[in-house]
């Protein structure tokens, strides 16, 4: 006979691995003269995805590393890369119980501004043997505000992923 | 742009464009056709000592800025009135393989072929009367076939490097149905676009001298000889502009002798052929599974079963393209058409989804029942190569190597075909892409954020499977190959392939836009959004039984092997140049750093490294500035990436297998290792941004210690028409051995 574990049963198991997961260190500055400042970042992201064939409630720290790298040749705006690491995302369905996973993360570039709005898919699926290939995307958007003056992260926030599949029809 | 929208002065801004576009095109014409120097550029002011272009209106791309538009810098190439994703994207064109021996005549030498022709006096330095030979390959036992007795060719395969003609012979390798209805007995004419004028054979230079792209299949265990003829004009000054006459054809990344490599001083000019010895076998082949016992190293045989090769399986590649390697000329060569790609077959990826034998990886390609192929289906094994392109005020093609920190296109190809379509049924295809652009990275994702499953990186199967819905970004040269699943789609509807890096120069993606970013219209780059729409037309005739397994190729265990040593490159500007050799050296503001020391400029003649045959090393990969990324390239060896920014944990999954090209990013390193074995030669290391590579960020390393014919240091070939010169290396730097 198939159980369901209780959803917040699921909640607090992701929690629990979650809070596990943060045990660690941030990464160090690279000694290169182009670079301005380094840092690393865990934001809180929590939220539903939604559609066939189950809604998915995530939650975990999404670490981001940051690298604000200027251009000496030539004096232009300074860059920030960023590494957004969702591995530590988990995800349990909210009909059937199933744990879903990330797929890990994404590298990005951004021009340095204040305040930097980041929309970025991942793709979430079912654990276990085969389960990439039912996979589904979902959207993080983060808030990431940064010091210009000092070229600098500041803070960041994360809203709640939607469903991308219903906010972005093929046609 | 319609131009009845804009006002006078922005009517004047642009003329001044195109003046000061065709300003530009006749000093580019004058240096491609080899009637100033570079030096000659510096001596009259026009760039400086620096090797920055002067910012004289009209020259230079910081002053024309102002007056074109981005990315080009020149007015917008005129479209006369096409519409994106009205023309069917055209699949590679299927290059004919023929039994060898005897297909091939003058049949193929050990050493080149230095028969005696007469020269067309048309060629540069060449009297009437003077004699060359018809082989360009170097001569001597220094550029022999290496192990051309033990693995002679079984394929031959002729092509032609020519200008712009129609294709009649087109071979997608697919019924009409699975290639969006195109009709293979149409002739194909040379255009972007059935709307927009055909090419002058000046401008455009490909294999054969037709589209689509080339596509070479190859098995291992196979060897292939591919004879290149080089049939374009005897006449430097008959370029259309820009491109250069003389060429040498690089197998990216081919596991085999240097002679076969396209080394960037190895060209060959019209009039003479090129045999290059693919000898198609596995890394370690001389050091691991010698005796070919294990059925994973294997190739595809034509009775559904494996022919077992000597080798590591966990060396297989899949995926290649072949390109020009010629000196200062990269670029210019390969935008004007010298590109196709490779697709090679294996035990494991036998291109033949429907047999099961425990050892087939089965991925998407098409079944051997239906088709009657054991191996190399295509039905749903697609290649595309993406690359931007721009063309002048008469729709011929328009290229700017003004533009010293990468020349952009304004608008989009997809094998070579303007923003086309492509219909698909409802299953899984794979996907082989390559960026062959000369300076554009690529972020790629679909339109409605759907899953892609990333399952090769630069033409190596990854250890397992990666699922992402947007790839990482794609320098110039990286292959990514991907699964769609194009099932959880409708008959009828459309999704689209969209670009997500944003270019502003040719230097880096200045951002990468989200999805919504790129469809919204607003970015000033024409290159972001959609760039090719897949059109779901009908469910497939029989199931989808193609796999992703989620395990493909483990990666070699090289953790019993030593590191005899570490290297330090560093990439950046304000390079120098330490000698004067007119042939060999290379001038510009790009150059590496090898081992901490001076920022050099190339010169094929110059030797940075020589790593000990049989042994493995540890390379470390560095930016040195923010403002620019550099996608790295090594010849020769497939190499793990063993770190980002000095950790193995930065080192994103779709890296995790082996590669050949890497994005150090903005200030970033890398850190790979790599071994040295069974072939020997003179190899490059250079950044695959062509304007980069062309303005003198490239170097030569070569293994010259196996023994017989090869010396330490390796002569220096130097071409002319009546045959190769040998020079002694001008240096060899203090850390090189």
């Amino acid at each position: 006979m198939k159980t369901r574990r209780p959803l917040f049963a699921v909640v607090l198991s992701l929690l629990v691995a979650i809070i596990g997961g943060l045990v660690g260190g941030s990464s160090p500055a690279l000694a290169m003269v182009s670079i301005a400042s380094s840092g690393t970042t865990r934001i809180l992201y929590a939220g539903t995805v939604r559609g066939a064939p189950e809604g998915v409630f995530l939650l975990g720290f999404v670490q981001i590393d940051m690298v604000v790298v200027k251009d000496p040749d030539f004096d232009t705006p300074p860059t920030v890369r960023l590494s957004i690491d969702f591995s530590n995302v988990a995800g349990v369905g909210m009909k059937t119980g199933t744990k879903y996973v990330t797929s890990g993360g994404q590298e990005l570039i951004r021009p340095l501004v204040a305040t930097d709005v980041v929309d970025v898919t991942f793709a979430i699926f079912p654990s276990g043997a085969g389960g990439f290939a039912r996979a589904r995307p979902a959207l993080a958007s983060f808030t990431l505000k940064y010091d210009v003056s000092t070229e600098a992260f500041a803070s960041g926030t994360a809203s709640a992923s939607v469903d991308v599949t219903d906010s972005l029809p093929a046609q | 742009m319609a131009s009845f929208f804009l006002s006078s002065k922005e009517k004047a801004r642009l003329r001044e464009a195109e003046n000061a576009r065709k300003n530009r095109a006749e000093i580019i014409q004058a240096w491609s056709q080899g009637q100033i120097t570079r030096r000659d550029l510096v001596k009259w002011g026009l760039i400086t000592a620096g090797g920055l272009w002067a910012p004289i209106h009209g020259l230079s791309p910081f002053a024309k800025s102002a007056f074109g538009t981005i990315p080009t810098g020149a007015p917008p190439s005129p479209m006369y009135g096409c519409q994106p994703f009205t023309q069917p994207m055209y699949r590679f064109d299927v290059l004919p393989r023929h039994p060898e021996p005897g297909s091939l005549n003058p049949a193929p030498t050990v050493q080149a072929n230095t028969t005696q022709q007469l020269l067309n006096p048309a060629l540069p330095g060449v009297n009437p009367g003077d004699t060359g030979p018809i082989e360009g390959r170097p001569p001597g036992p220094i550029w022999a076939h290496q192990n051309f007795d033990t693995l002679r060719p079984k394929i031959a395969v002729q092509v032609t490097q020519e200008g712009a003609k129609t294709n009649t012979t087109y071979n997608p390798g697919v019924p009409s149905y699975l290639n969006s209805g195109i009709n293979p007995t149409d002739p194909c004419h040379l255009y972007f676009h059935p709307g927009l004028p055909i090419q002058d054979p000046l401008k455009v230079w490909t294999f054969n001298g037709t589209i689509p792209p080339k596509l070479l299949i190859g098995r291992y265990g196979e060897p292939i000889l591919f004879r290149h003829h080089n049939k374009l004009p005897y006449d430097i000054t008959q370029n259309g502009g820009f491109g250069r006459h003389t060429i040498s054809t690089h197998e990216h990344n081919g596991h085999h002798g240097a002679e076969n490599d396209g080394f960037t001083g190895a060209y060959f000019y019209p009039g003479q052929f090129y045999d290059y010895h693919y000898p198609i076998v596995l890394a370690g082949h001389k050091s691991i599974n010698t005796a070919g016992t294990d059925v994973r190293a294997g190739s595809p045989a034509d009775n559904g079963g494996i022919t077992k090769v000597p080798g590591d399986w966990h060396e297989t590649m899949s995926t290649h393209w072949f390109h020009d390697h010629m000196f200062s000329f990269t670029s210019q060569n390969v935008y004007k058409g010298n590109a196709g790609m490779f697709n090679i077959y294996s035990a494991l990826d036998r291109g033949a989804e429907d047999i099961n034998d425990g050892v087939n990886l089965r991925l998407p390609s098409g079944r051997a029942s239906v088709s009657g192929k054991s191996w190399g289906n295509l039905d749903y094994d697609v290649n595309l190569m993406l690359a931007d392109k721009a063309w002048d005020q008469d729709g011929q093609l328009y290229f700017d190597i003004f533009q010293d920190e990468g020349f952009l296109g304004d608008q989009i190809t997809v094998n070579l075909a303007y923003k086309p379509y492509f219909e698909v049924e409802r299953r899984k295809y794979r996907f082989r892409i390559l960026n062959g652009a000369v300076a554009r990275f690529f972020k790629l994702a679909l339109s409605d954020g759907s899953p892609m499953i990333q399952i090769a990186n630069d033409g190596n199967l990854l250890p397992s499977p990666v699922t992402l819905t947007q790839l990482d970004e794609q320098g110039i040269a990286e292959r990514y190959d991907i699964v769609i699943d194009f099932s959880r789609y409708s008959i009828g509807q459309k999704v689209w392939m969209v670009n997500l890096a944003e270019h502003l120069t040719g230097k880096k993606p200045f951002t990468n836009l989200s999805i919504a970013e790129c469809l919204s219209g607003n970015s000033s780059d024409p290159c972001v959004g959609k760039i090719l729409e897949f059109r779901i037309v009908r469910d497939p005739a029989q199931p989808d039984i193609s796999q992703v397994p989620s395990t493909l190729i483990p990666n070699p265990d090289l953790s019993k092997i030593p590191v005899v040593r570490e290297r330090v490159f560093e990439f950046g500007r304000d390079a120098r140049q330490t000698s004067n050799n007119p042939y060999t050296t290379g001038d510009g503001p790009w150059g590496i750093a090898t081992d901490f020391g001076s920022k050099l400029a190339a010169n094929f003649s110059r030797v940075s490294a020589a790593p000990k045959y049989g042994t493995r090393e540890i390379w470390h990969l560095r930016n040195d500035g923010g403002g620019w990324d550099h996608p790295i390239h090594i010849h020769f060896e497939e190499c793990q990436t063993l770190a980002r920014d000095g950790k193995a944990r930065n080192v994103p999954a779709a890296e995790r297998g082996r590669k050949d090209v890497w994005r150090l990013r903005p200030s970033g390193d890398v850190t790979i290792t790599l071994q040295f074995r069974d072939f020997a030669g003179m190899f490059m290391e250079h950044c695959h941004n062509t304007t980069h590579e062309d303005f003198a960020m490239l170097l030569r390393w070569e293994i010259d210690d196996k023994g017989a014919p090869f010396v330490q240091p390796l002569p220096t070939p130097i071409p002319r028409p009546q045959g190769v010169q040998f020079q002694n290396p001008d240096e060899t730097l203090p850390t090189a051995l």
